[in-house]
């Protein structure tokens, strides 16, 4: 059964939220989606790198927060190791649903058995007389800006997946003196950037994805980090 | 120099020889070749021929044409084998029975398991296709080839395509059009011949006339340059091969989440066969048979049954056939690819597939000036006859070694006086022996050892290893083996989703390229 419903005052008229991120959702991924506007804040802590969603088949940016599967190197004492929290954990249990056809239409949804709902603590959702609260409608702005966001990386990702810079690659690291590695991601080849022609070089500029690409790469020398995490 | 090329006919085999030259020509840089597609708007495209081999994976990646396209653009679907139903024994004793021609080859390279297979006692011995690859059990489930998240033309499993031949053409023509192939529509109102034979020039009803060092007849069954005025003569072949005629039906799916099989199905009758093949909104049905051993009416009955109650409200369209080919498919400055080098029943779906390496070939061995066209003519014509020899002998194979006798046409198939004398030689070697590779010298063959082997022990015959068994001493390895491809077969049914699941997603998300 599922446990995420779409938002009523019917309902959850009387219902509070505590803000805080629900670290026990993800406390076995080995990573989460992030957005391209997360990576200069990001790219410092975690490998970011591309993964093919195993339902479509499409690229996804991710960061990396374990080394292999189930493994999650971030998250001790249900508290986040790292500095910046990637912000797809700020919004449980809160969510969009958006209307596939007309992307302008959304609903708002809430994951009823999450542990940061109460119906004594916390900020309410709707004010008295059933209206939302601004508490509400600020949570539900910030859902906004996540979701268009995504829509960007989304476009970042099909441009560096149609300009074929992406290569499914390993990545290596050592442990105890044994040369060990990551498998199944996709990076962006740097020959092939470089070698790419001046006017889509230009046009990678002009639209931001440029830092983002070196912001991708840059991160990549952070795995170490993750495995100093696992001594 | 060679400097103009005029391909008469807008069919599959046209667009195809089209995108060939247009690549090893290098058309859209090139500036002294110039390769014209020239396209009567009256004379209809036969269109059937929905079935491929993984060759044409190979090609269409070669053109640059990304395989998400070619999914959403044909009603493409994943072809992994060919089903054979009722063809080993009469259906009245063993209805159902059936074997599988997979595309998924059994590495044997290494470790030959096939005698081992032999070895196993008869009443309990597994399927051959199902004992050395885990693709039969793949296509029984309906599952897919590959998943969503593999990059274009990779899978887990070898695999080729149903698809619809119309659309097919247009794809191929858009895609030759971009690589720099000219294209007109004209009526041809007469071939222009020099004294010696040699085509000069085609008039056209509203074009004038079209000059060309090298004609290119893809004018289907007609053989409208190479037969008609050039004059070369056809080998009718219908002393091997029996089947005439083809009557075809085009059966929607009762709904849009109806299952798609992952495999041709080819169900023998008691004149001929019956071929299957599901694309995404229609499956493409169509009877083959020998119009000396039935009727048209009781073939288009034959047919009907088949296809059920739904057949009802549908119609059929008869094609005759001719089988066999030209003499020659390349004479003075005219070669000829597709129908018009001619035609073998679609029981491998050797069409496209004979279409395709002769286009190929063609675009490869081009000739650089016209000193040159006799040597490129000559080996053209070496190679192409022995295709078709080959091609002749296989499907006779899978008619040879049937047990059927309910008809007159089953005798006759399997009368020794019917089979051609190179599979005779061939079947008498691996009575004691199963196949080589080195049987197969010329991977020109076009069906080579995997294609036997699967044709051969699909139809149980008998090869004797009494003598030899002291050869076979790894019977360990062996089921070994044997263990690890039933086990392989289990994980990928875990993995693979159903045919029509993974289209829909194709058409939804597209597949990615790496």
């Amino acid at each position: 059964m599922t446990t995420i419903v779409q938002l009523n005052k019917e309902q959850h008229q009387n219902l509070r939220l505590v803000e805080k991120p629900e670290l026990s959702l993800v406390q076995d991924k080995n990573m989460v989606p992030v957005l391209a506007q997360e990576i200069p804040q990001l790219a410092t802590e975690l490998p970011l790198v591309f993964v093919k969603n195993a339902q479509t088949g499409e690229f996804t940016l991710v960061a990396m927060l374990g080394l292999q599967e189930r493994q999650n190197l971030m998250i001790q004492d249900d508290k986040w190791l790292g500095g910046t929290l990637p912000s797809c954990l700020t919004h449980s249990p809160l969510g969009l649903s958006i209307n596939a056809a007309d992307k302008t239409q959304f609903a708002v949804t809430i994951n009823t058995i999450s542990e940061n709902i109460s119906e004594s603590e916390g900020h309410s959702l709707f004010s008295e007389d059933g209206t939302e609260s601004d508490y509400l409608k600020k949570r539900i702005e910030v859902l906004k800006n996540y979701y268009q966001c995504g829509e960007s990386t989304y476009q970042f990702t099909k441009l560096i997946v149609d300009l074929e810079l992406l290569e499914q690659q390993t990545l290596s690291y050592e442990l105890k003196g044994q040369k060990q590695s990551v498998s199944g991601i996709y990076l962006v080849n740097e020959k092939k950037l470089n070698d790419l022609e001046n006017e889509k070089f230009i046009e990678l500029r002009n639209n931001g994805a440029l830092s983002a690409i070196y912001g991708h790469l840059v991160s990549l020398k952070t795995i170490d980090k993750l495995v100093k995490r696992l001594k | 120099m060679i400097k103009k090329i005029i391909i008469l006919g807008g069919g599959a085999a046209g667009w195809l020889t089209a995108n060939h030259l247009a690549i090893s020509l290098d058309l859209k840089c090139n500036p002294d070749v110039e390769v014209t597609l020239i396209e009567s708007p009256k004379i209809p495209t036969v269109g059937v021929g929905e079935g491929t081999v993984p060759m044409m994976r190979e090609t269409l990646e070669y053109f640059g044409i990304r395989e998400t396209d070619f999914f959403r653009k044909c009603d493409a679907t994943f072809k992994q084998s060919i089903k054979f139903v009722e063809w080993l024994d009469n259906p009245n004793t063993s209805p159902g029975q059936f074997y599988h021609h997979l595309f998924d080859y059994p590495s044997i390279n290494e470790f030959n398991i096939v005698p081992y297979w032999l070895m196993k006692d008869v009443p309990d011995r597994e399927r051959f296709a199902g004992s050395i690859s885990p693709q039969e059990s793949i296509c029984e489930q309906g599952l897919a080839p590959k998943s969503i998240t593999h990059p274009e033309y990779k899978g887990y499993l070898e695999y080729a395509y149903h698809l619809d031949a119309f659309k097919f053409s247009e794809l191929l023509a858009q895609n030759a059009k971009r690589l720099g192939v000219k294209y007109f529509q004209a009526e041809i109102v007469d071939v222009n011949q020099a004294v010696d034979g040699t085509i000069e020039s085609i008039s056209t009803d509203s074009k004038g006339k079209a000059l060309a060092d090298l004609f290119i007849d893809c004018s289907g069954f007609s053989s409208f340059l190479l037969g008609k005025h050039l004059g070369v003569k056809f080998v009718d072949k219908d002393d091997v091969l029996f089947v005439d005629n083809a009557i075809a039906m085009q059966v929607p799916y009762l709904d849009e989440s109806s299952p798609i099989a992952s495999n041709t199905i080819a169900t023998a009758k008691s004149a001929g066969w019956i071929w299957d093949i599901g694309l995404t909104s229609r499956r493409g049905v169509g009877h083959v048979y020998s119009s000396n051993h039935t009727s048209h009416d009781e073939a288009e009955k034959v047919l009907r049954e088949y296809v059920g109650k739904q057949a009802d409200q549908l119609s059929c369209r008869r094609i005759p056939m001719r089988v066999g080919h030209r003499e020659v498919f390349w004479y003075k400055n005219c070669v000829a690819i597709g129908l018009a080098q001619g035609f073998v029943e679609p029981l491998e779906a050797t069409g496209l597939l004979l279409f395709d390496a002769t286009a190929r070939m063609l675009a490869e061995l081009m000739p650089a000036n016209k000193m040159q066209i006799e040597s490129s003519a000559k080996l053209f014509n070496q190679r192409a006859l022995r295709s078709w020899e080959k091609v002749i002998d296989f499907i006779k194979l899978h008619y040879f070694l049937s047990n059927r006798d309910d008809s007159q046409f089953w005798i006759d198939n399997r009368a020794e006086s019917s089979a051609t004398q190179s599979l005779l030689d061939k079947l008498a070697m691996w009575k004691s022996r199963p196949p080589s590779t080195y049987d197969f010298y010329s991977r020109f063959e076009t069906f080579n050892l995997d294609n036997y082997l699967y044709v051969l022990y699909g139809m149980n015959f008998e090869t004797d290893l009494s003598d030899t068994k002291g050869r076979f001493q790894k019977q360990k390895l062996a089921q070994e083996i044997f263990r690890d491809i039933s086990g392989r077969g289990e994980y990928l049914a875990s993995q693979l989703e159903f045919n029509r699941e993974l289209i829909n997603k194709i058409h939804q998300f597209g597949m990615q390229k790496c």
